[in-house]
């Protein structure tokens, strides 16, 4: 039960395969691409409504609600900027200083209940509270990568709040029909995307998309990702690719950068897409068959440590 | 008499080598792991080292091998003296694979003494300078260093020469903003060309330090507006330097200028791009954008090659391999009677049961008259077999620039080609389109599927994808516009007086009947035709190839069914898979399995049973589980009754390039050095041959490139694998009269696998 509440919180599994295609997310593919037997485990094998000849089936959905640092840090930020936004034209706001505190009791509250299962093996009874994976590993630098990403998390919020750059996105939020951390999904006649936009709004004829980052900028642009914004985007606004503005806003260094998309790359990116999800789809079958042998492990140490279920993998890398 | 481009070291099968074990020392220790502490040994000893057992190296070192130590973020390794030394005898078929490893690196050794530069690999040496520079193309040799035991006669070192183009032109200038528009937009524009970017290429660099090192890497981005003072800082194995300037200055004592442009780019083993100065960056290119006066440079006839390599071993010295060691022969290897490989031609049988004799006494003329004769028999007989059900139709569509002469002049001449070899009909029906929208949607207008030959741009992998994907019931022939157009523009019209309207050719372009030809005969393939057959049983009933592609996303299986003697006698089949894990060139075994079944389920329905015998070509090299895959696929094809129960399976390594550049030649009695007659080859040894499909019957530039095959399982007799793959070389179906490099059943592979590989949307960051 509590693991289950807890994949509904933070974790969305999309499980449905709808008229034979697998459903597509930026993340799916991201993980297909990163370890196929890591793929396997989240979508298949840690499933309650797939493979279920897997052996491994209830090891595999404990180990499947552990969550890397990095991660948890970037899903409270999620949460505590979707929490301030929305309240934001009520009676209930938010303030910079409440939505701090609460976001770091949430992660303190991780690492306790994860210390606390080092010590007495007891799982955490609060839904909410999730086991930090570098802590179940027993990583030696657990702790101290811990420290940073509290204190990144701290200091993102901080400019969230505090920096006048980032005032206009507030206000985009409360305008009509502002999308806020809102699930998406897209469908094809070849493929069905699922996904969840950050913030978007209208102004002025453009439409705004908003991503918030937690880490500062200085990395790779990547036009699917754009071209996985845009999409809903297209559907739920219907306007060109060309009228989009994506904004990714690095909070840790108060960075905004701008982008667009031309009509071309989302031609480009869909296919990408249909590629993807041709490939997901040639191993559906195992996975919904449990045959784990079907999806080949990475062997890669720097995927290998952030993997959730690297204790069940024969084959995994050790790291340190 | 037959001679090789390998020199055997001195003392042949009586050399003897002394090594010392060395012990590595470090977590999930692996064959790669294992390489590395080699290389550390080379590069920072000069020590020459092979991987011995699990954990152990050779090395070749008369003193204690000096303790090492490998850390990484990840990892670290310890390497340690073991005392023990051991002594290889080449006598010893265990010891014969790592001596000639040894002598390989030796050699490796000497060579990087010789004025010569690499990149990422230690066996390919650049000469220091370009012997042929045109436009902004510079040409360097290379040499290709290999080495290969030869039973019964020693370790032979293997020395091929080649050629590799490079930009004179930096990324810098490529992309500098103090010229006029006009220039900038030209250079950019010859940049995408270059580096194929369009065509979804990274494009491969060479990254050239002044204090030699050279490496290479793949374009990711010009970092505009940012230069090397003013990057922000920058993090190398833990250490932080202020600007990418600071980076030059303190890790390679290198002067850099604070306004030197910047480009990012990724390096093998550094998971982001990073940034690096763009004047130290020169494009790599490709044989297909060299400029026409280069184009011929990288062939190189035999008896040029010879004297190339011959001047290489002058300068590496009298000893080579080291002053300690014996040097190598001083000729080239030349292998004895019992050595050679002269694999026959089969005899080829056409429509109306017509036969092509094979050469009966092997000269030249009569090896020239058995390829050259193959068109004019498949024009006068026809197909050997023609599916009932091929389309009476051909579609053509054609880009609306090129008009409805060129569209009408293009359906007439393929369908006149393919109704003369099918005996059938076939109507042409083309049309004009703007987009591809249209074509497509005139195509599926259609009742039915058929074939079609569509003109399109091959820049964009995403239409490519498309048109396949939507148009997937289809049989469809791709030409690409810019083709197209060289001969269209030589085509001239006129209006025929004779006839109100009809427009006649004045001037046809030059190459147009074998343009035509080419694509007729690909459709004839598409179609299911087949031209000819082989009128005889060779040594297996059944071949499967199995292929990866060069970006291990997908794989290919072909299954060639030979049974001349039966009611069915020729049946082929190409299917393609998707390899779920592009980072592994290894098939997963239980995908492999599956559409081995698949295909063998496929040729059982089409009626296909008890085959007695079947050949499995691994393309490259057969890893991980793949034989294991093989062999319980075989055993549900036995189950399925495809195959016999009796059935003999031997399973080889096919490489379509001899991996260690081997080359054959002739020797005439008069000393002159000429092409080898297609089908020779050396035994290496009971494991291994190597032999030519093409030669001197049918080529004219270059040296024959050899193919080799290793056995996998065991007792495989590969004088008759050897024979079956030579015999399917022979269905050359897209070039009757030229002698083709690779079995039927691998080009069909290759072929499908570059098709799809173009499609590919890989450049999406």
């Amino acid at each position: 039960m509590v693991v289950a509440q807890r994949q509904l919180l933070f974790n969305q599994v999309y499980l449905d395969t709808e008229g034979g295609s697998v459903p597509w997310s930026y993340s799916r593919r991201n993980k297909f691409e990163q370890c196929l037997l890591w793929y396997y485990y989240s979508y298949y094998g840690a499933s309650a409504r797939t493979a279920l000849a897997e052996p491994r089936k209830e090891e595999l959905r404990f180990l499947s609600t552990l969550q890397g640092i990095d991660l948890r840090v970037g899903k409270i930020l999620h949460f505590m900027i979707e929490q301030y936004l929305k309240r934001l034209k009520t009676d209930n706001q938010l303030s910079a200083d409440d939505a701090v505190r609460w976001a770091s009791n949430i992660f303190q509250k991780d690492l306790n209940v994860t210390l606390g299962w080092q010590r007495t093996g007891n799982l955490p009874e609060d839904p909410y509270s999730s086991l930090l994976l570098e802590f179940y590993y027993r990583q030696p630098d657990a702790g101290a990568r811990w420290g940073q990403a509290n204190a990144r998390l701290r200091k993102a919020l901080t400019n969230f709040f505090q920096d006048s750059a980032l005032k206009p996105f507030q206000e985009g939020a409360s305008t009509v029909g502002a999308m806020i951390e809102r699930p998406v999904t897209v469908r094809d006649s070849d493929f069905v995307m699922h996904g969840k936009i950050d913030l978007a709004y209208a102004e002025n004829g453009r439409i705004k998309v908003v991503d918030w980052k937690i880490r500062s900028s200085g990395g790779n642009d990547d036009k699917l990702q754009l071209v996985a914004y845009s999409l809903p985007i297209i559907d739920e606004f219907k306007c060109s690719p060309e009228a989009i503005d994506v904004f990714k806003v690095h909070l840790y260094d108060g960075t905004v950068s701008q982008h667009s998309i031309s009509e071309q790359e989302v031609r480009r990116g869909r296919m990408r897409i249909v590629q993807d999800s041709v490939r997901m789809k040639a191993l559906d079958s195992y996975g919904r068959e449990a045959v784990s042998d079907a999806f080949t492990p990475c062997e890669q140490p720097r995927i290998c440590r952030m993997c959730p279920f690297q204790s069940l993998c024969a084959r995994r890398v050790k790291y340190a | 008499m037959l001679e090789t481009n390998i020199r055997i070291v001195q003392f042949g099968a009586d050399l003897r080598l002394d090594t010392r074990v060395a012990e590595v020392v470090t977590q999930d220790i692996s064959a790669d792991l294992l390489e590395r502490a080699c290389k550390v040994l080379l590069r920072r000893h000069g020590l020459p080292a092979v991987r011995f057992g699990s954990n152990r190296l050779l090395v070749h070192s008369r003193s204690v091998v000096p303790a090492e130590t490998l850390e990484e973020e990840n990892l670290r390794l310890e390497l340690r003296d073991t005392v023990e030394v051991r002594r290889l005898c080449f006598g010893n078929r265990d010891d014969q694979n790592a001596m000639a490893q040894l002598l390989e690196r030796c050699l490796i050794r000497q060579v990087s003494q010789a004025g010569l530069w690499r990149l990422d690999s230690y066996r390919i040496w650049y000469e220091k300078n370009p012997f042929k520079i045109v436009q902004d193309i510079a040409a360097y040799r290379r040499y290709e260093i290999g080495s290969i035991p030869i039973d019964g006669v020693g370790v032979g070192i293997v020395i091929d020469v080649s050629t590799a183009f490079f930009t004179t032109l930096t990324v810098a200038d490529f992309f500098r903003n103090d010229v006029s528009r006009e220039e900038r937009n030209r250079l950019r524009r010859r940049f995408e060309q270059l580096t194929a970017r369009q065509q979804e290429q990274k494009g491969t660099l060479l990254y050239e330090l002044e204090t030699g090192r050279r490496d290479k890497c793949y374009f990711d981005s010009f970092w505009d507006g940012v230069t090397a003072a003013t990057t922000p800082s920058v993090r190398l194995n833990g250490v932080n330097y202020s600007s990418l300037q600071d980076y030059y200055s303190r890790k390679h004592g290198i002067s850099v200028d604070a306004d030197e442009p910047v480009a990012k780019v990724s390096f093998f083993g550094i998971d982001r791009p990073v940034p690096v100065s763009a004047r130290r960056l020169r494009l790599r290119v490709m044989n297909d954008f060299v400029p026409a006066r280069l184009k011929n440079v990288d062939k190189i006839e035999p008896a040029c090659r010879h004297d190339m390599i011959e001047a290489f071993w002058a300068r590496v010295g009298q000893k080579p391999f080291g002053n300690s060691l014996p040097g190598a022969q001083a000729s080239f290897w030349r292998p004895p009677r019992e050595r050679i490989l002269d694999l026959d031609p089969p005899e080829l049988v056409f429509g109306a049961g017509e036969k092509l004799s094979a050469p009966m006494t092997g000269t030249l003329s009569e090896y020239r008259k058995y390829y050259r004769d193959r068109m004019p028999l498949l024009d006068r007989v026809g197909c050997f077999h023609v599916p009932p059900t091929i389309p009476r139709v051909l579609h053509v569509a054609v880009p609306d620039q090129f008009g409805k002469n060129i569209a009408e002049q293009l359906g007439e001449a393929v369908s006149k080609c393919l109704a003369r070899w099918t005996r059938v009909d076939i109507t042409p029906e083309w049309f004009l389109y703007q987009t591809t929208d249209e074509a497509i949607h005139r195509l599926r207008s259609e009742n039915r599927p058929g074939v079609a030959l569509i003109i399109f741009s091959d820049d964009d992998p995403a239409t490519y994808f498309r048109l396949s994907r939507e148009l997937k019931e289809w049989r469809i022939k791709r030409i690409t516009q810019a083709t197209l157009q060289e001969y269209a523009e030589q085509f001239a019209f006129a209006t025929d007086a004779t006839s109100s309207g009809s427009v006649k050719v004045v001037r046809e372009p030059h190459g147009w009947n074998s343009f035509i030809e080419k694509n007729a005969l690909d459709v004839l393939q598409q179609v299911d035709c087949v031209p000819f057959a082989l009128a005889e049983q060779g040594p297996y009933e059944a071949h499967l190839a199995i292929d990866v592609g060069q970006d291990h996303r997908h794989f290919s299986l072909s299954l060639l069914i030979c049974r001349p003697d039966s009611e069915r006698p020729f049946w082929f089949r190409s299917k393609l898979a998707i390899k779920a894990d592009p980072k592994k060139e290894t098939i997963n075994h239980i995908h492999l399995k599956d559409e081995i079944v698949k295909l063998g389920n496929v040729a059982r329905a089409a009626g296909f049973e008890n085959i007695g015998s079947f050949l499995v070509l691994r393309d490259g090299r057969e890893c991980g589980r793949e034989l294991e895959a093989i062999n319980s696929g075989c055993d549900e094809l036995r189950s399925i009754e495809f195959l016999a129960n009796t059935a003999r399976v031997d399973v080889v390594d096919f490489h379509k390039r001899s991996i260690k550049g081997i080359r054959l030649w002739d020797v005439a009695p008069n000393g002159k050095r000429r092409h080898a007659l297609e089908g020779k080859g050396i035994i290496v040894n009971d494991r291994v041959v190597v032999f030519v499909n093409t030669g001197a019957a049918t080529l004219h530039q270059g040296t024959a490139e050899p193919v080799m095959i290793e056995a996998v399982t065991s007792a495989v007799n590969l004088n008759a694998v050897a024979k079956a793959a030579h015999a399917s070389s022979q269905l050359n179906y897209s070039s009757p009269a030229a002698a083709q490099r690779l079995p039927l059943e691998l080009k069909r592979s290759d072929e499908e696998l570059k098709n799809r590989a173009a499609q590919e949307i890989r450049r999406m960051r």
